[in-house]
């Protein structure tokens, strides 16, 4: 396991280094003098030479990436531009709203899509499994921040049941205003969810093991709920990699129509307010956790099929 | 067996599981001429609407944020435009951004995939390498990258799809490639002396495009989804260009009083993401696209 780990590890380095480069670039690659942009048109030459001094972009540019790397090693990514304190301190402010609402969100998607993707694998090319098809690449065609208004409309301003927006202070009030947020996540993941399941569910079905566990007097209760459902999800397991791509990108999405203070409200901001430090640590953080993430799928698909290790 | 590819926003589960019987056979042909009649009927909407609407940008600042009637069947918003008129004239903004940005992205994907398949060594390390950090990127945040780099704006959003979109097509590419590869039509144009460039132009590049193609029409979805997004976001299209996510954007301080501002345009989004979905689903059962991807 350790060996396989760190042979898992090994091959993610080519990519964290390509993350980095291009976290690193971003300043780079802007047209024009970003000293000057960042600055405004209302720059003074001292104010000028002073920020080029503090951003290092005198040196050459293989000495900036190796000090950014390790500045990012010890998570320190300079002074924001627009709000005057460290980047590190700003963003580390923002990870709590974003991962419970994924979480929250997940649970939902969860929620909605495994019992869908059961039912429609018993009903095959039945009514219920085309209905649960249809509705799939419904909301498949759906925008997340549209659907989030419809859910703002209806249970946040005509009903009344839940903030529209903000993050609250407390553990329940975040769990309340996250409730619409995360039901806007979980329809938006779940055809992807559904459809990976239903299909593994039908190859699982199949299976010879199945009939076996059947006749051995199994009831179809248990085969289904435990059996077939466990065994369907080592293929679905696969997949969570490029899921929590899906995921995070909804989040960032969502996070801006109900102005949750996450990181991809943080990431539209600075964009808009062209706080390229800012920019610079966040499309880090996302490129590696999306790293880390498809890193743990291969070691939990390992632990859960052994043959992998093999 | 259906058909997994698995694309940037997940997977798409292409064709039926044990498609059977001449009944579903009927159906998959019709979505695909259901999705083309829809998509037929919202450019022809967008082509004659106009001439039985307000101009798009024509303002009437008497009643504004009027609701849907006979004379406006969108509404009116807060400048007192039609809200119909402003929608299906910005078709043509999301509807060709969505379409180009899929169709340069599934063409230097393929291109580059085939070549690193064929080609291997060098070529396919550099190439694979790269697509391997644009796919570590949670799409959007690649997305959002390249228009901070290039400013907000249509620029910004269309070279950041393609930033982020040619990656998956390369890397399919690839491994229809070195499939491909081991095939004996391949083999016995090699043994005939053929050139590289023919054997992979005329004999190999038509086999791996038509996997792409189809889903390629999920793209397109996904592709003008996010340009609404990021416009919505205020990061892509600006105005007073009329886009759907930016006129969804713009009755967002009227929702409780202007509801028609922000849900009807929305359902124009679900009516073409619902028919390039069709086209892709019916294309998929028609050419049979039957091969595992992993």
């Amino acid at each position: 396991m350790a060996r396989f780990l760190a042979k898992r590890v090994l091959e993610a380095i080519p990519v964290v280094i390509g993350i980095t480069l291009f976290a690193f670039l971003l300043i780079h690659l802007i047209p024009g003098d970003p000293v000057k942009l960042l600055l405004g048109p209302r720059a003074t030459p001292a104010n000028i030479t002073s920020l080029r001094t503090e951003l290092n972009l005198n040196r050459s540019l293989p000495w900036q990436y190796v000090h950014f790397l390790g500045n990012a090693a010890s998570l320190s990514f300079g002074k924001s531009i627009t709000y005057r304190s460290t980047v590190g301190s700003i963003v580390s402010g923002r990870v709590e709203a974003s991962f419970l609402l994924i979480g929250y969100g997940l649970l939902v998607g969860l929620i909605v899509a495994l019992p869908l993707a059961m039912l429609a694998a018993m009903r095959r090319n039945r009514f219920a499994d085309s209905a649960i098809r249809m509705s799939t690449t419904f909301l498949f065609a759906m925008p997340s921040f549209w659907l989030g208004l419809l859910l703002v409309i209806v249970f946040g301003l005509k009903l009344g049941w839940f903030p529209t927006s903000g993050y609250g202070s407390t553990f329940t009030e975040h769990l309340r205003s996250l409730t619409l947020p995360a039901i806007t996540i979980g329809l938006y993941v779940a055809p992807v969810l559904l459809r990976l399941q239903r299909s593994s569910l039908i190859d699982t079905l199949q299976s010879e093991f199945v009939e076996a566990t059947r006749a051995r007097g199994v009831s179809e209760r248990r085969v289904l709920g435990l059996h077939v459902t466990r065994s369907s999800m080592t293929s679905t397991i696969t997949f969570l990699g490029i899921f929590a791509g899906v995921l995070l990108s909804g989040a960032v999405v969502v996070e801006n129509v109900f102005s949750i203070p996450g990181m991809g409200s943080l990431l539209v901001d600075s964009v808009t307010q062209r706080d390229y430090p800012v920019i610079q640590a966040l499309t880090l953080i996302f490129g590696l956790t999306i790293v880390v993430v498809s890193i743990l799928t291969d070691v939990l698909y390992a632990v859960v099929d052994p043959r992998i290790r093999l | 067996m259906s058909t997994v590819i698995e694309g940037r926003t997940g997977t798409a589960v292409i064709g039926r599981v044990g498609t059977s019987g001449r009944r579903i056979a009927g159906l998959a042909q019709n979505t695909l001429w259901i999705g083309v009649g829809m998509l037929a009927v919202l450019v022809l909407a967008s082509l004659i609407g106009p001439a039985f609407l307000p101009k798009p940008d024509s303002q009437d600042l008497f009643p504004t944020l009027t609701g849907p009637s006979a004379a406006h069947p969108f509404g009116t918003d807060d400048l007192g435009r039609d809200v119909l008129s402003r929608t299906l004239s910005a078709t043509w903004v999301d509807l060709g951004i969505g379409l180009v940005t899929t169709y340069v992205s599934l063409t230097i994907g393929i291109v580059v995939g085939s070549l690193a398949g064929y080609l291997g060594g060098w070529v396919q390390r550099i190439i694979m390498r790269l697509s391997d950090v644009v796919i570590a990127f949670p799409f959007i945040v690649l997305v959002i990258a390249i228009v901070a780099i290039i400013g907000p704006g249509a620029k910004g959003v269309i070279v950041g799809l393609i930033v982020g979109g040619w990656a998956f097509y390369a890397r399919f590419s690839r491994a229809e490639m070195l499939s491909l590869r081991e095939k004996p039509f391949i083999m016995a144009a090699q043994t005939l002396g053929y050139s590289r460039r023919r054997i992979i132009l005329r004999h190999a590049l038509p086999n791996v495009i038509r996997p792409g193609v189809v889903y390629s029409f999920s793209d397109v979805v996904l592709n003008i989804l996010y340009i609404a997004a990021l416009t919505y976001l205020g990061l892509g299209v600006q105005p007073p260009t009329p886009e759907w996510g930016a006129i969804i954007a713009s009755g967002r301080n009227f929702l409780l009083t202007a509801w028609w501002i922000t849900t009807l345009p929305g359902l124009v989004i679900v009516f073409v993401g619902l028919a390039f979905a069709f086209i892709g689903d019916g294309l998929a059962d028609r050419l049979r696209v039957q091969r595992e991807a992993r």
